[in-house]
């Protein structure tokens, strides 16, 4: 079978490093002291704000692992069993394939942790990455359970389902359409370029599970930073801070963006903290729904991680501004002022 | 990492999911609905790095690629969750906040000495069908709490994870919790004061506690809506 990390390991590219001991004994030396030191790590994490924090994090952690997984296994199978040539089939030439990308979004029934790690091996497979990136944005905000979760959230109020669907696919297809004109290639890290292209004699399935394991140890470390700093500042700034400032609708709308990248919640579980959120207007909740999915602390965190750094601070904070913009255009016009 | 260390730290994080999933822990963290995905997430990790293990083992090659140092970072949910994990949200976590009560079908509660109502369903009802409750003991079931140096019996709301989390409260008058310590879960009986939860005091209703029982903390700490 030769060296099967060769497969699909684009790290190799980086000179090797002659560390002066291994990271398996490193490893199992964390593991050794850590659990010799359980009682001491205990009392100190069972103060009470670190408590709840500690218990935010690891929510976190479980909630998103899962659709991590299932992003993985999607990009890998897509590395395994898609040929670029059918790729290039399926989606239109030139700035056609952005709209068709965002529809296609409707497909991946999970939320944002699933579609970093899936657009990022499109873009290997030789997908435009205008097209994969308005994919990713799109992905998880505008498949069926997410708008499902809306409605219930929202009962009786199909025009906030209706509203965020466009809002969404809106802020992405912009996204798409800004990459073709600006974009620069040389801001995404090399590695995700390079086409992957298995060794010869390997088979099918070893390249699946090779991919989808690289891709979750590379995104793994990402999703905990996000998860961190989520409840880092979940914990440490009060809500209050939040809904005092709500009274008139621009700050409303701003505090509702920041609100929504800083709380990095689940696309799927957005929808019953705004509904929760009564004392605001439509409009500002409207744009913390279509805010969240596009960008938050988590996503930075794994889009750094998986595009590049250079990547993720243009294109996150270019997110933030045409999705807070795509809300208020859509939420004027179909909630209407208030 | 190297790529070996990245297997075992794989296996780690799968197991520790896997862990929470079997001992029935994710619900501290997770809806009921997320079980499933805990269990096969935990799974299929696990299973990506056995395998990937097995492969260098039978390769005989000795695999020195390195990939990210992010990697090292899984080690600290695996901590977290093994050494510490964290209980369910309690009364820490509490903030003042309004109660998110939602208007639904409210038929009259079922016959019987004190039916059940879960704190949610009592918010529901005391603020959009208060009727249902006139002259009516219920049995509600929360963890003791002090909000700005008021009793209170709560329980935490989550929608997906406990970082959605929102507390649910209601007063109770006449100290009919005092002598609990915050966090002590209490069943109790009692009764709506009429009228007590309006817009101006965040639909936190108040009750009379007729009696309170210390009982464990359930299974699932949280009310799923």
């Amino acid at each position: 079978m030769g060296a099967p990390a060769a497969v699909v390991d684009d790290t190799i590219s980086v000179p090797p490093r002659k560390p002066w001991i291994g990271s398996l004994p490193v490893l199992c030396a964390v593991l050794v002291v850590a659990a010799l030191l359980q009682t001491p790590i205990a009392r100190l994490v069972d103060a009470p704000g670190l408590r709840t924090g500690a218990t935010v994090f690891v929510a976190v952690c479980v909630q998103a692992l899962p659709f991590l997984v299932l992003g993985v296994l999607l990009s890998g199978a897509i590395t395994a069993f898609v040929p670029p040539s059918t790729l290039a089939r399926l989606l239109p030439a030139g700035p056609a394939a952005v709209p068709v990308a965002g529809l296609a979004g409707m497909a991946l029934p999970g939320c944002e942790c699933a579609s970093v790690p899936v657009a990022r091996r499109l873009i290997g497979q030789g997908v435009p990455t205008a097209a994969a990136l308005t994919f990713l944005l799109a992905a998880p905000a505008v498949n069926p359970i997410v708008l499902v979760a809306t409605a219930v959230a929202f009962p009786g109020q199909p025009e906030m389902v209706l509203a965020r669907f466009l809002g969404s696919l809106l802020t992405a297809i912009v996204m798409g359409l800004l990459w073709l004109r600006f974009g620069q290639a040389g801001w995404i890290a090399q590695r995700v370029l390079d086409r992957c292209s298995p060794a010869p004699g390997t088979s099918r399935f070893t390249t699946f599970t090779e991919t989808a394991r690289h891709d979750l140890a590379e995104a793994g470390g990402f999703l905990v930073i996000g998860g961190l700093t989520s409840a880092a500042l979940t914990t440490l700034v009060p809500p209050a801070v939040f809904t005092g400032l709500a009274g008139n609708l621009l700050l409303g709308v701003l505090t509702m963006a920041a609100l929504a990248v800083v709380l990095s919640l689940c696309s799927e579980a957005d929808a019953f903290v705004a509904a929760a959120l009564t004392g605001l207007p439509m409009l500002p909740r409207l744009v913390f729904l279509v805010v969240g999915p596009a960008i938050d602390l988590k996503l930075f965190a794994l889009q750094a991680g998986t595009f590049g750094r250079r990547f993720a601070l243009r294109f996150a904070p270019a997110t933030f501004l045409v999705a807070v913009v795509c809300a208020c255009a859509v939420g004027l016009v179909v909630l209407g002022v208030g | 990492m190297r790529r070996n260390a990245q297997n075992v730290l794989l296996v780690l994080v799968g197991g520790a999911l896997l862990k929470l999933a079997l001992t029935g822990a994710d619900l501290r963290y997770v809806k009921p609905a997320h079980h499933w995905l805990v269990l096969a997430g935990g799974g299929v990790i696990v299973a990506l790095g056995l395998l990937a293990i097995v492969r260098d083992l039978r390769s005989g090659v000795p695999q020195h690629t390195h990939g990210s140092r992010s990697t090292w970072l899984l080690l600290v949910p695996v901590l977290t969750i093994l050494l510490v994990a964290p209980p369910a949200l309690g009364a820490d976590a509490l903030t003042g906040t309004a109660n998110a009560a939602r208007q639904s079908a409210m038929p009259a509660l079922p016959p019987g000495e004190a039916p059940e109502l879960s704190l949610s369903e009592l918010v529901d009802r005391a603020v959009y069908a208060p009727s249902t409750l006139d002259g009516r003991d219920v049995t509600i079931a929360g963890f003791v709490a002090d909000l700005d140096g008021a009793p209170v019996l709560a329980r935490m709301t989550i929608s997906c994870c406990a970082a959605d989390a929102q507390g649910i409260k209601v007063r109770v008058l006449g100290g009919g919790t005092a002598g609990h310590a915050p966090d002590t879960w209490l069943r109790v009986r009692a009764r709506l004061r009429p009228g007590s939860a309006t817009s101006e005091n965040g639909n936190i209703p108040a009750v009379e506690v007729q009696s309170a029982t210390v009982i464990p903390i359930p299974a699932n700490p949280y009310d799923v809506r």
